[in-house]
């Protein structure tokens, strides 16, 4: 399938949004991350507004939203209702830290904070469940998209925690950080295998022809879906991208934060390098799910 | 109401592409797009044989929108835009499309598209404005083989229509268009076994496909 963009960085932002506010939500629950409250909520709701941004992008008419957005069986409006909830939820933990005596929002609203944090990517995984692309349609991907969640929130929090001196909440995030990591790259393993292996879920023919592409090759699951990632044309963006760049970078560096390796001046630039390679390795994860998204009848190839 | 469905007897079948033009035609179907494809499936060896020519089989293909009984497309819309229409076929309601491709991820077949022009997702309409007035889709009219069959499910397969071949009325155009002949009294007989439907992923596809013993489904 064509590579969407606005999806992809839809998709990204709410994991980032979501992670931003998990931690916090994690941190406040903690007792700790005080000073750093206000400014996750702000990342927060910034993010959310890009990745929303960036869907209006994907929409060719977005206005007729309003129209009707009301088939609660399309995971479209779930995953819409999962992102009013979410905003609404930051919106009640800043209020609530503001009217707090102590300026740290109650336990509950971090709780919430948790739910709602985990609800969204959940939400956004699932949107994408389609049986007509085998590769989506595993909750390995809703899984996959939390397993991001905490990982960037981890990174994120480590940076929020290092500009607003919230020194208490440095160890916390890098651990989370790093938890976020390994699942991460557990997930990613664990998925790629599982793709290598979804070969009978596509109609095979061994010789075809479509007139209306005369020069297109034909195509097979082994070459442009199951092959593909682990050992086939992705093979080096999977490794190298989404497992060395993605995973193995970040998760070293959180991991010397977390035992305390990395002297507290420079937790802010380690945690900038690790969120950048973390980025990376997410993004090349969702562009290799696109890559490799060929519906049942992998013989056509229209238009689209 | 109605269950509207096509079948096409693949044993018929050229490939001459006739549907695919004759749709492009009628719908006004952008250059580079397409609502019918007819792909050639083989040729390949024939079970027992030498493995060369003329031991070969093959057949083609017209893929179109399949009309789900269970449509993912529909499941997917977020605004009800891709919708079961009374006659049992699957529409598209272009006002109420926001263009988010969606239902074209979730459809097996592909047979979805964005009209770059329009903006909204476009696919078959079995000839909508056609099948209302009592005539047949186009792609089942200018049929050059007299492959296609479109009719009611509710009213039983073999009753399908297409039209008349020429010789039948004579070879006036309009009287030919005017004649139709039942599935049943024009292709060679066939079995339920015979009648195949693309990969189903749960939607229940409606679009059926006739290719009788001998010849090997490849879905």
């Amino acid at each position: 399938m064509e590579i969407q963009w606005p999806l992809i960085l839809f998709t990204f932002f709410n994991c980032l949004a979501s992670g931003i506010f998990l931690v916090q939500g994690i941190l406040t629950l903690a007792g700790k991350g005080k000073a750093m409250q206000l400014a996750s909520c702000v990342s927060a709701i910034v993010a959310l507004a890009v990745g929303g941004l960036a869907v209006f992008f994907h929409l060719e008419n977005p206005l007729r939203m309003l129209n009707g957005f009301g088939h609660l069986t399309s995971g479209i409006t779930i995953e819409l209702i999962f992102v009013i909830i979410f905003g609404i939820a930051v919106v009640l933990y800043f209020l609530m830290m503001r009217r707090a005596e102590d300026g740290v929002a109650p336990k509950w609203c971090a709780i919430l904070a948790i739910v709602v944090s985990v609800a969204l990517p959940f939400a956004t995984g699932d949107s994408y469940l389609m049986a007509a692309i085998p590769v989506w349609d595993t909750m390995l991907l809703p899984v996959y998209y939390v397993a991001a969640t905490v990982m960037l929130g981890g990174f994120a929090a480590m940076i929020i925690a290092g500009a607003t001196k919230a020194e208490d909440a440095v160890k916390l995030s890098s651990t989370l950080a790093f938890i976020g990591t390994v699942c991460v790259a557990i997930v990613t393993v664990v998925y790629a295998v599982a793709i290598s292996g979804m070969g009978e879920h596509y109609t095979e023919m061994e010789f075809y022809f479509d007139p209306t592409l005369p020069d297109v090759p034909m195509r097979g699951a082994e070459a442009a879906v199951t092959g593909a990632i682990m050992t086939g044309e992705h093979a080096l963006a999977f490794w190298l991208g989404a497992i060395v760049i993605g995973c193995i970078a970040p998760a070293i560096v959180s991991g010397l934060a977390m035992v305390g390796k990395i002297p507290a001046d420079k937790v802010l630039v380690a945690a900038v390098v690790a969120i950048l390679c973390a980025i990376i390795g997410t993004i090349v994860w969702r562009v290799l799910l696109y890559e490799v998204a060929v519906n049942a009848l992998i013989q056509f190839q229209w238009a689209n | 109401m109605a269950n509207y469905a096509i079948i096409t007897d693949l044993n018929r079948c050229t490939g001459c592409l006739a549907c695919t033009v004759a749709c492009k035609a009628i719908n006004g179907v952008d250059v580079g797009n397409f609502w019918i494809k007819t792909l050639r499936v083989g040729p390949h060896p024939i079970e027992g044989g030498s493995g060369t020519f003329p031991d070969v089989e093959m057949y083609f293909l017209p893929v179109q929108c399949q009309h789900c009984e269970n449509p993912e497309c529909v499941k997917v819309c977020p605004t009800e835009a891709s919708h079961v229409a009374e006659d049992g076929t699957i529409q598209i309601d272009k006002d109420k499309c926001i263009g988010c491709q969606f239902c074209a991820m979730a459809c097996p077949y592909g047979v979805r598209y964005l009209n770059e022009t329009e903006r909204v997702v476009e696919k078959c309409t079995m000839c909508e404005q056609r099948i209302s007035q009592g005539e047949l889709p186009q792609c089942v009219a200018q049929c050059g083989a007299r492959a296609r069959f479109f009719g009611d499910l509710d009213q039983g397969v073999e009753n399908f229509e297409g039209p008349a071949h020429p010789d039948s009325p004579g070879c006036q155009y309009d009287e030919m268009t005017k004649t139709r002949v039942k599935l049943k009294d024009y292709v060679e007989a066939f079995t339920e076994n015979d009648i195949h439907h693309l990969t189903n992923k749960g939607n229940d596809p409606k679009i059926m496909y006739l290719l009788r013993e001998g010849r090997k489904w490849r879905e």
